[in-house]
């Protein structure tokens, strides 16, 4: 085989792990409701709620997750049948990181994938939603097996249309502040 | 239908006795055995003094470049054979090696 030489070994993959973004803004994580559902190749199409067990996280605020430890290649079988899909959209501002379970495994670059869920996050005590409702694209698949449960990395796209945009949802109108009370004056005799 | 998760064909328990990785060899040859054989055919092929731990590492950086991230547990984690399995199975669930059919 003709390959190239093997040094030096690890440090492009390392990089891809470990370099925060910047471009990602912090804020508070709110869930309010995920659904997905996948349509390619032989599997058929797939709606699952996922209210109950999903649940969302930006880049930079991840736990750190436990690794496989030398005893456990139950529970490394048991999470390579069901891993954990960190979802990477890969065209909207920020390009938020999702955490979702159930997504199916494994999945090939070019697949389509239906998501939908809505992300509330409050940076800065700004609060900003993201409705993310339409047909996605995979444009890079990876695997986390160093934590546990092994995650299925994928990076999407949107397929159709245009790719959500962050709004700012309304404000609750402020509750009106009681006057204070008026006494007669207490004459002074 | 309501499907909560998918079986994949391959499992740490039903491993492939030989695969192919198209995208990185340039020869037709295959890797056989158990994933460790396999990855120590893939080490003599990267050369004389290159080990296992050197393959897998050559594996990997050749993965990200293609981006495909792939992140294994560390050597002082779990043995040889553990990453060594886990290697080939992640190959093959990504499409990046395939089983050569059996005779």
């Amino acid at each position: 085989m003709g390959l190239a030489k093997p040094a030096p070994l690890g440090e492009r993959s390392r990089e891809m792990f470990d370099t925060p973004r910047a471009a990602c803004p912090a804020g508070r994580r709110l869930r309010k409701s995920a659904t997905f559902g996948c349509e390619g190749r032989a599997e058929p199409r797939t709606k699952t709620d996922l209210t109950q067990g999903a649940s969302t996280q930006w880049r930079g605020s991840q736990p750190p997750g436990r690794a496989i430890s030398l005893g456990s290649p139950l529970m490394a079988r048991q999470g390579l049948m069901n891993p954990t899909t960190r979802i990477q959209l890969d065209d909207v501002n920020g390009q938020p990181m999702v955490l979702l379970g159930d997504v199916p495994t494994p999945l090939r670059i070019g697949d389509p994938l239906w998501l939908r869920f809505r992300l509330l996050v409050d940076p800065h005590g700004r609060p900003r939603a993201l409705d993310v409702n339409g047909r996605f694209r995979v444009t890079a698949v990876g695997f986390d097996l160093s934590v546990h449960p092994p995650r299925q990395l994928l990076t999407v796209e949107t397929a159709l249309g245009k790719p959500p945009t962050w709004t700012s949802p309304p404000r609750k109108p402020p509750r009106p502040r009681l006057t204070p009370a008026v006494h007669p004056r207490t004459p002074v005799m | 239908m309501t499907v909560t998760s998918f079986e994949s064909t391959y499992s740490l328990d039903n491993l492939p006795h030989a695969i192919w990785i198209p995208k990185f060899s340039t020869s037709s040859e295959c890797l056989h055995g158990s994933p460790m054989e396999m990855l120590q055919g893939l080490a003599r092929e990267l050369g004389p003094a290159v080990g296992i731990e050197d393959a897998i590492a050559h594996l990997l950086d050749d993965l990200g470049e293609r981006g495909i991230p792939i992140r294994l547990p560390k050597a002082t984690e779990a043995p040889s054979t553990v990453r060594a399995a886990l290697l080939i199975l992640v190959l093959l669930l990504t499409g990046y090696a395939r089983e050569v059919p059996q005779a």
